[in-house]
C-alpha cells in the first residue's frame, strides 16, 4: 500500500510538479503547454473522424483503358447547362470526356456521342470518394472549396479547372471556394482583379484566369428565344417571381410572412420559387410557409427543375443576391427589386477583399433596392417600377463587364481546356 | 526493460549523470559539504537553462504573436459556420497562414526540454544519501525536513520566494494568470514540505534564481550588463576563496582554478573576438550534417556499443544479466551521441553548426587515436571496475603522449576540412562505424556463447538441490572453513560481544597467537593447503616449476591425499586455482571422487527475498551507468583517464559496491547448512572458501549487509577505533555469526561429533587492537580454530604458536591420510623452529610469476610471544 501511494506521488511528481521548481514563467508555460496539448489532440481526433467520414477506405482504381484527359464533374442536373456547350463542342470537335454526375435525373446522361461517356457517381461521400481518387488530366468542377471541404484534389489530376455557374462575383464563394484550383474559368473580366488579391493574400499558388464567358446563360439564351417565339402571351395581372437565395441571408429565412404578406395582398400574381437547396437545408421553413400561405390564391409555389420558364413567365424578380437577377437582367432585361440589408459578407471570400464586390455596385444601377420598411406598401412599389435611359446604359456597361462572348463561351472554355491539357503534355501531344 | 525505463535512460539519464557529476566535482572540491555543493549544482544549471528560457520565450512569443494575427478571421469563421465545415474551413485557414496546432506544443517546446532537468535534479537529489547527516547554515541535516520554528522553515520561505517571482513576472498580467502561478506556488509547498530540506534548499535556490532573474528582466535597461558584473563579482569571489583556501586542492589545481576564474571576467569581453577567429576558421567548413553526425556516429558505435561488448564479453558471467547491461550502456550511448548532438544541431544556427562539425570530427579522431593506438595495459580490474593497481592508469603513458594525440587530431581535423578531403573522411568514418560494429558483434557473439555454457553448469549445480557437501552420518568428516582476511584479533570481540553465539562454539580451540607467512591471499593460500612446501620463499627457491603450477600444486594437495584415501572430496570457490580471477575448477578434474563449484552470487537472490530487501531502483545500481563510464576512460587520452576513473570512484555519489559485493559471497556461508547433505556413505572432506570477511563495508550492527551507506555510532567507534574498523568487526561478526547456524545445525542432524572442523584464515588485516605492539602486524595474524572430534566444553584459548601452513600435517595426523607431498616427495611437518619470515607482496595475482612471488619487503620472526615487539626482526626490503 505504501509503495502504492509512493508510487502515485512519484507519478504526480513525474508529470507536474517538477515544473513548478521552474520558474514562475514556466507556470503559465506549463498551462499553454496543457492547453496546446489538448488543442492538439482535440485537432488531431476531429481530422482523424473528419477523415474518416470522408475517405472510409481507398477503393480500386477503376480506370478502364488509358486515363481519360478530361473529366467533367457535375453536382446535380441544374448545372447540365453549364457544361452542356462545351461538351457539345467536344463532340463537335471528337474529343474524348467523361461527364460524371451526382444527380441520376441528370439530363446530360441522355447526352448521345462516341466520344462522351457519362456516368452517375453518387452523391456526397460516395461522389467524393470517386472523385479523391479520380484519374485524369484535367478535372473541371462547378463545385467550390476543392482541398477545403471533403472534395480533395486527387493524386491522379494534374489539374483542376472551376468553371463559375453564375456572373456575380468569383469573390462569393464560401471561404477559401476557389483558393485550390489550377484555373478558373470567368465569364467577365472584372472577376480576375479579386481573385489575384486573394492570391496575394492568402500567398495560394497563382491562378490560370481565363474568361470564357457564361456557358450556361448562352444556353438559356437559346432556350429564351424558343420560348419567346412560342408564346408571347399577355399575362393579366403582371407576374411577380419571388426567387431567393438560401441560407441565413435568404429572404425566406430572413424576413418570412413579413414580406410574402403584403406581396400575396398585392394584386400581383406571385410565383415563389425557393432555392433548390432550400428543399434540402430548410424544409421547416418552406413548409411553414406554405402553410402559412395557403389561403391565398395569387401564390404560385415553383420547383422546376429549369428556371427558365418561370423567368420568361415573369415581369418583375424580387430576389436577394442570388446570380438569378444577373441571369434575369441579362436574358429579358425586365425590372428588377433586390432586398436591401446589411449582407453579412463573412462567410464568403469577400470578406477578405477591400473592394465592394461588383454585384452589390452594379446592382444599385440596374435595380431597385427594397427596405424593410417598405414591405407593407410593396403593391405601390411594383407599381412604380419604369425603366429608364440610365439603367440601359447601365446595363449594358455590366453586361460587358460580366457577360464575354456571349453565345461562344463553349467554344472558348473547349479551346482554353485542350491548350491547357497541351500545356500539361508539353505540347507533344494530341488529346484526340 | 521496460518502454519507460528505455525513455527515462535517454532522456533524464544524461541530465541526472550531470547533475551527479557536477555534484561530486563539488563534494569532492569542497570537502564533502553538500549545501555548498546544491548552491553550485543549482547555480550551473541555472546558466544552462538561461539559453534554453531565451529559445522558449522566443518561440511562445512567435505562437502568441501568429495566435493574434488569426483571432480576429478566427472569431468570424467560429460566428458564420457550423460543424464539420467550421472544421475543415479552420483547418484551411491556419494551414494558409502556416500555423499547425502542433505549433502549440512547439511553444512548449522550452519547458518539455526542461523535464528532463527537473526530473533529473529530483531524482538525484531526492535518492543521494550523501545529504544524510549533513549540516548547511541554519539546516541541521539535509537528508530530513528542517523542522525549524516546530515546523518547516525553508519550505516556507521556498513558497515566499517564488510568490514574489511569480508577482515580478507577471507584473501587468491578467489577475487569472497570477492567480495561476501563486496556485503553482502552493502546490510545491505541499509537495516538498517533508521533502529532504537538501532538496528543498535546491529548489529555493532555484527560485531565488528566477527571482533575480525576473527581477533584473523587468527593472533593469541592461539585464546582461547587469548578469555580466555579477558573473564578474563572483568568479572573483570564488577566486579569492580559492586562494584563501576555502577548497582542499592540490596546489597545482587551485593555481589553475585560481587563473581560470580569473579570466572569467574578460570572456565576454574577448568573446567576439574569439568567435571571428574560429569563424575565419572554420569558414571553409561545408555546412554538413554528415560530417556532423558521422563523427557522433562512430562515438555512439565505441562507447555505446564496442566497448560495453568488448568489457562485457571479457568476463560475461560476473555481470547480472550481461545483456540488459549491454542494453542499458547501448541507450546511455545513443542518448549521449546522438539525442545530445542532434538536439545540440537542431538549436544552432549555422556559423556554430560550423563550429560543432569541426569540434565533432576531432574528438572522434581523438577518440580513435586513443583507443586503439594509446589503448595502454592497465592490468586487471575487479567487477566493481576498481583497478588493481591504479597507480599505472597515472604512470602507463608519458604527458606528451597525450599532447601528441591532441596535435596529431588537429592536424588530421585541418587536413581533412580545409583540403576539402571530407570525402575521405566519409569513407574512413563508414568503413570505421563498420569495422566497429562488426567487432561488437563478435564480442557479443563471444559473450552469447559463453553465457550458454555457464548457464547449462549452472542449472546443473540447481538439478542437484545445490549440495555439494556430504556429510557421512556414520564416518568421519572434516571441515575446512576457510574465512578470507578473517582478523585473529577481531575474534576478542565475538568472545565479547557473542558469548552465545561462542557457546554454541563447543569444543574448539582459539589459537589467537597464529601467524601467515603474508599479508595477502596469494603468499597465504598456498601454505594452509600445502603446508610449509608452499612458504612464500620455499616457493620461489623452486624456480623449476611455474608459480601457477607450484599454486596448483597446493590446493590440489589435500584433495589428493584424501581422495586417495577413499574420501569425498568437496571444494568451492578455490581461490587463485589456475592464477584466474575466477577460479579455474578444472584443476581438480583427474582426481577422484572430488567436486569442486565455484558458488559465488549462488544464493544472493534467496538471501535478498528471504530478508524483504526492496527491489532497489535500477538508477541506484552501481551497474546502472559504470560501463557508460568505463567507454568514456577507455576513449579519453591517457593522461585524463585517472581523472576519469578517480580513485575507482567513477564521479558516482555515494555508491559503493560493497553491498553487491557482499551480496556474491555472504549469503553462502548463511546458508551454509543448505549446502551440506547428510548420508550413510564413505567418509568427507570437505573446504568451503568464503570471502565474506574479505568484503566488509555494509554490515550494519544488526549484522546484515545493507543496501545504505552505513555509519557507526559513537559506542562503536569508541569499541573499535574508526568507521573502517567498525565496519570491519561488524563483517566479521556476522560471519561468526553466520557459522553459529552452521554449528546448530551439525549438532542437530548429529554429525557434531564425528566432524573435525578447521576455521582458518589466509591473512590478516589492519585492524585498530591493542595486542600487537608493532603497528600494522595483524596483517599476519590469521583467525584459526580448532574442533576434534569428539571434542566438547567451553571454547578453549591456547597461546601456542601458530601458523596456517600447520594444517596439512595435522590433518594427516588425525584423518590419517598420506602424508607425503606427491609435487615435492617431502614429508608433511609441523614447525620446529626453523627461520619464519613474513612478507609484503602486492594482492594482485598478475603482478607475481611467472616462476615466482614478488616480494617487497619482509620481516623474520625470532620466536616468542607474536604480539610482542621483542620476537621480530626489523623490515628487510
Amino acid at each position: 500500500m505504501i509503495r502504492l501511494i509512493y508510487l502515485c506521488l512519484l507519478f504526480f511528481f513525474v508529470i507536474s510538479p517538477a515544473f513548478g521548481y521552474i520558474d514562475p514563467g514556466t507556470g503559465s508555460m506549463l498551462f499553454s503547454f496543457l492547453t496546446g496539448l489538448a488543442v492538439t489532440l482535440y485537432f488531431f481526433l476531429k481530422n482523424l473522424l473528419l477523415r474518416l467520414k470522408t475517405l472510409t477506405f481507398r477503393k480500386h482504381k477503376e480506370t478502364v483503358g488509358d486515363k481519360p484527359a478530361f473529366v467533367f464533374y457535375s453536382e446535380g442536373g441544374r448545372y447540365w447547362n453549364v457544361f452542356k456547350p462545351i461538351i457539345e463542342e467536344f463532340h463537335r470537335r471528337g474529343i474524348k470526356c467523361s461527364y460524371f454526375t451526382s444527380d441520376l435525373a441528370d439530363p446530360g446522361l441522355q447526352f448521345q456521342s462516341e466520344y462522351i461517356q457519362t456516368k452517375c457517381i453518387g452523391e456526397g461521400n460516395k461522389a467524393y470518394h470517386t472523385l479523391n481518387f479520380l484519374e485524369a488530366d484535367i478535372c473541371i468542377t462547378t463545385t467550390p472549396g476543392l482541398d477545403v471541404l471533403q472534395f480533395k484534389r486527387s493524386p491522379g489530376v494534374k489539374h483542376y479547372v472551376h468553371i463559375l455557374h453564375a456572373v456575380t462575383d468569383a469573390t462569393l464563394y464560401r471561404l477559401f471556394g476557389l483558393d485550390y484550383y489550377d484555373s478558373v474559368f470567368l465569364t467577365g473580366p472584372y472577376q480576375i482583379m479579386d481573385l489575384r488579391t486573394l492570391e496575394k493574400l492568402r500567398g495560394t499558388k497563382e491562378k490560370r484566369l481565363e474568361v470564357v464567358g457564361c456557358t450556361y446563360l448562352d444556353e438559356l439564351a437559346v432556350t429564351v428565344k424558343s420560348i419567346n417565339s412560342k408564346q408571347a402571351s399577355e399575362n393579366i395581372p403582371k407576374t411577380v417571381l419571388v426567387a431567393p437565395s438560401w441560407g441565413e441571408n435568404g429572404m425566406l429565412r430572413r424576413f418570412g410572412m413579413k414580406l410574402l404578406q403584403p406581396l400575396a395582398e398585392s394584386g400581383y400574381h406571385i410565383i415563389i420559387r425557393p432555392h433548390p437547396q432550400s428543399f434540402i437545408s430548410e424544409i421547416a421553413t418552406i413548409n411553414r410557409l406554405k402553410k402559412e400561405l395557403s389561403q391565398y390564391s395569387s401564390i404560385e409555389w415553383n420547383n422546376d427543375r429549369e428556371n427558365i420558364y418561370v423567368l420568361s413567365r415573369s415581369d418583375i424578380l424580387i430576389s436577394d443576391f442570388s446570380g438569378v437577377i444577373f441571369d434575369f437582367l441579362f436574358l429579358f432585361g425586365r425590372p428588377v427589386v433586390y432586398m436591401d440589408f446589411n449582407f453579412d459578407l463573412r462567410p464568403y471570400d469577400a470578406a477578405d477583399v477591400d473592394r465592394e464586390p461588383w454585384t452589390f455596385h452594379t446592382l444599385r444601377t440596374l435595380a431597385h433596392p427594397l427596405k424593410e420598411a417598405e414591405f407593407i406598401k410593396i403593391g405601390d412599389l411594383l407599381n412604380s417600377l419604369r425603366e429608364n435611359e440610365d439603367r440601359n446604359t447601365a446595363l449594358a456597361k455590366a453586361r460587358e463587364e460580366a457577360y464575354a462572348n456571349p453565345g461562344m463561351a463553349g467554344v472558348y472554355a473547349a479551346e482554353k481546356l485542350l491548350n491547357i491539357h497541351m500545356t500539361l503534355q508539353g505540347n507533344t501531344h494530341d488529346p484526340k | 526493460m521496460s518502454l519507460g525505463m528505455i525513455l527515462h535512460t535517454l532522456v533524464i539519464w544524461p541530465i541526472r549523470t550531470i547533475v551527479e557529476i557536477l555534484f561530486v566535482v563539488f563534494q569532492v572540491v569542497f570537502e564533502y559539504q553538500p549545501g555548498i555543493s546544491i548552491l553550485f549544482i543549482s547555480l550551473i544549471i541555472n546558466i544552462i537553462l538561461l539559453p534554453i528560457y531565451k529559445v522558449a520565450d522566443r518561440w511562445q512569443q512567435e505562437e502568441r504573436e501568429i495566435r493574434d494575427r488569426m483571432r480576429k478571421k478566427l472569431a468570424d469563421i467560429k460566428a458564420v459556420f457550423k460543424g464539420d465545415e467550421r472544421q475543415m474551413i479552420v483547418n484551411t485557414y491556419y494551414r494558409q497562414m502556416g500555423y499547425s496546432p502542433f505549433h502549440a506544443l512547439k511553444s512548449s517546446a522550452g519547458l518539455l526540454l526542461q523535464i528532463p532537468f527537473f526530473i533529473g535534479a529530483y531524482e538525484f537529489l531526492s535518492h543521494t544519501k550523501s545529504l544524510q547527516g549533513a549540516s548547511f547554515l541554519f539546516l541541521a541535516n539535509l537528508g530530513e525536513p528542517d523542522g525549524l520554528l516546530g515546523f518547516n522553515l525553508l519550505p516556507i520561505l521556498m513558497t515566499l520566494i517564488n510568490i514574489v517571482s511569480s508577482l515580478v513576472y507577471t507584473r501587468g498580467a491578467p489577475f487569472r494568470e497570477r492567480l495561476q502561478l501563486i496556485l503553482m506556488a502552493g502546490l510545491f509547498l505541499i509537495l516538498l514540505y517533508n521533502s529532504p530540506s537538501g532538496l528543498v534548499l535546491y529548489w529555493t535556490l532555484n527560485n531565488l534564481f528566477s527571482l533575480g532573474k525576473n527581477l533584473a528582466n523587468k527593472y533593469l535597461k541592461k539585464p546582461g550588463l547587469a548578469l555580466y558584473w555579477i558573473i564578474t563579482f563572483f568568479s572573483l569571489l570564488v577566486a579569492i576563496g580559492l586562494l584563501l583556501g576555502i577548497a582542499s586542492l592540490k596546489p597545482y589545481y587551485r593555481y589553475t582554478l585560481v587563473a581560470f576564474f580569473i579570466l572569467v571576467p574578460f570572456i565576454p569581453l574577448l568573446w567576439s573576438r574569439i568567435m571571428d577567429v574560429t569563424d575565419r576558421l572554420v569558414q571553409n567548413v561545408p555546412l554538413d550534417r554528415s560530417l556532423y553526425f558521422g563523427s557522433w556516429l562512430v562515438l555512439f558505435a565505441l562507447i555505446g556499443l564496442f566497448i560495453p561488448a568488448q568489457t562485457l564479453a571479457s568476463s560475461p558471467t560476473e555481470f547480472d544479466m550481461p545483456w540488459i547491461f549491454m542494453l542499458r550502456t547501448a541507450l546511455q550511448g545513443l542518448s549521449a551521441c546522438i539525442l545530445i548532438p542532434g538536439l545540440l544541431w537542431s538549436f544552432a544556427d549555422s556559423r556554430h553548426k560550423r563550429i560543432l562539425a569541426v569540434l565533432s570530427t576531432f574528438i572522434a579522431i581523438l577518440s580513435l587515436i586513443s583507443l586503439f593506438i594509446l589503448s595502454g595495459s592497465y592490468g586487471t580490474m575487479t567487477r566493481g571496475f576498481i583497478f588493481d593497481n591504479p597507480h599505472l592508469l597515472k604512470k602507463a603513458f608519458p604527458v606528451w603522449a597525450t599532447i601528441l594525440a591532441v596535435v596529431v587530431s588537429i592536424a588530421l581535423c585541418v587536413f581533412l576540412l580545409n583540403y576539402k578531403k571530407i570525402r575521405y573522411f566519409k569513407v574512413f568514418i563508414g568503413a570505421a562505424t563498420i569495422a566497429i560494429l562488426l567487432s561488437t558483434s563478435v564480442e557479443l557473439y563471444a559473450m552469447n556463447q559463453e553465457l550458454r555454457e555457464v548457464s547449462q553448469t549452472t542449472s546443473s549445480i540447481k538439478s542437484k538441490q545445490e549440495t555439494i557437501f556430504r556429510i557421512a552420518r556414520n564416518k568421519n568428516n572434516t571441515f575446512i572453513i576457510f574465512l578470507d582476511r578473517a582478523i585473529g584479533v577481531a575474534f576478542n570481540h565475538a568472545l565479547e560481544l557473542l558469548p552465545d553465539t561462542i557457546s554454541e562454539f563447543e569444543g574448539f580451540v582459539w589459537y589467537p597467537k597464529t601467524i601467515s607467512f603474508g599479508d595477502c591471499t596469494i603468499l597465504g593460500v598456498p601454505s594452509i593447503f600445502g603446508g610449509y612446501d608452499y612458504t612464500p620463499w620455499n616457493i620461489n627457491n623452486r624456480t623449476e616449476k611455474l608459480l601457477v603450477d607450484k599454486i596448483n600444486e597446493s590446493l590440489t594437495l589435500l584433495p589428493r591425499l584424501y581422495s586417495e584415501s577413499g574420501w569425498r572430496v568437496a571444494i568451492t570457490d578455490p581461490s587463485l586455482a589456475g592464477l584466474k580471477w575466477v577460479p579455474d575448477i578444472s584443476i581438480f578434474n583427474g582426481i577422484p571422487n572430488v567436486t569442486a563449484r565455484n558458488i559465488k552470487g549462488l544464493y544472493s537472490k534467496r538471501f535478498l527475498m528471504e530478508h524483504n530487501y526492496p527491489p532497489e531502483p535500477i538508477t541506484e545500481t552501481f551497474d546502472y551507468d559504470i560501463l557508460f563510464r568505463f567507454s568514456l576512460f577507455r576513449i579519453v587520452p591517457p593522461a585524463f583517464r585517472y581523472m576519469v576513473y578517480y580513485n575507482g570512484g567513477w564521479w558516482r555519489d555515494g555508491r559503493s559496491n560493497s553491498f553487491e559485493r557482499s551480496l556474491a559471497v555472504f549469503p553462502n556461508l548463511y546458508y551454509l547448512k543448505d549446502l551440506c547433505a547428510i548420508d550413510d556413505g564413505p567418509p568427507s572432506f570437505n573446504i568451503f572458501m568464503n570471502e565474506s570477511t574479505h568484503e566488509y563495508g555494509a554490515f550494519t550492527t544488526d549484522f546484515m549487509p545493507s543496501r545504505d551507506p552505513v555509519r557507526y555510532g559513537q559506542a562503536d567507534l569508541e569499541r573499535f577505533g574508526s568507521q573502517g574498523d567498525a565496519a570491519y568487526a561488524y563483517a566479521f561478526l556476522a560471519s561468526i555469526r553466520a557459522l553459529e547456524n552452521w554449528i546448530r545445525y551439525l549438532k542437530r542432524e548429529g554429525v557434531y561429533d564425528n566432524s573435525l572442523i578447521i576455521i582458518i584464515a589466509d591473512h590478516g588485516g589492519r585492524f585498530s587492537n591493542k595486542y600487537f605492539e608493532i603497528p600494522a602486524l595483524e596483517r599476519y595474524n590469521p583467525l584459526f580454530l580448532i574442533k576434534d572430534r569428539g571434542a566438547r566444553g567451553k571454547l578453549r584459548i591456547s597461546n601456542e604458536f601458530m601458523t596456517n601452513a600447520e594444517i596439512p600435517f595435522i590433518l594427516s595426523k588425525l584423518d590419517l591420510i598420506g602424508s607425503k607431498n606427491p609435487f615435492t616427495g617431502n614429508m608433511l611437518r609441523t614447525y620446529t623452529n626453523e627461520p619464519l619470515r613474513i612478507y609484503e607482496a602486492p594482492g594482485s595475482q598478475n603482478r607475481h610469476g611467472p616462476v615466482g612471488f614478488t616480494l617487497t619487503s619482509s620481516r623474520a620472526y625470532l620466536g616468542g610471544d607474536i604480539y610482542s615487539a621483542c620476537s621480530w626482526g626489523d623490515v628487510e626490503k
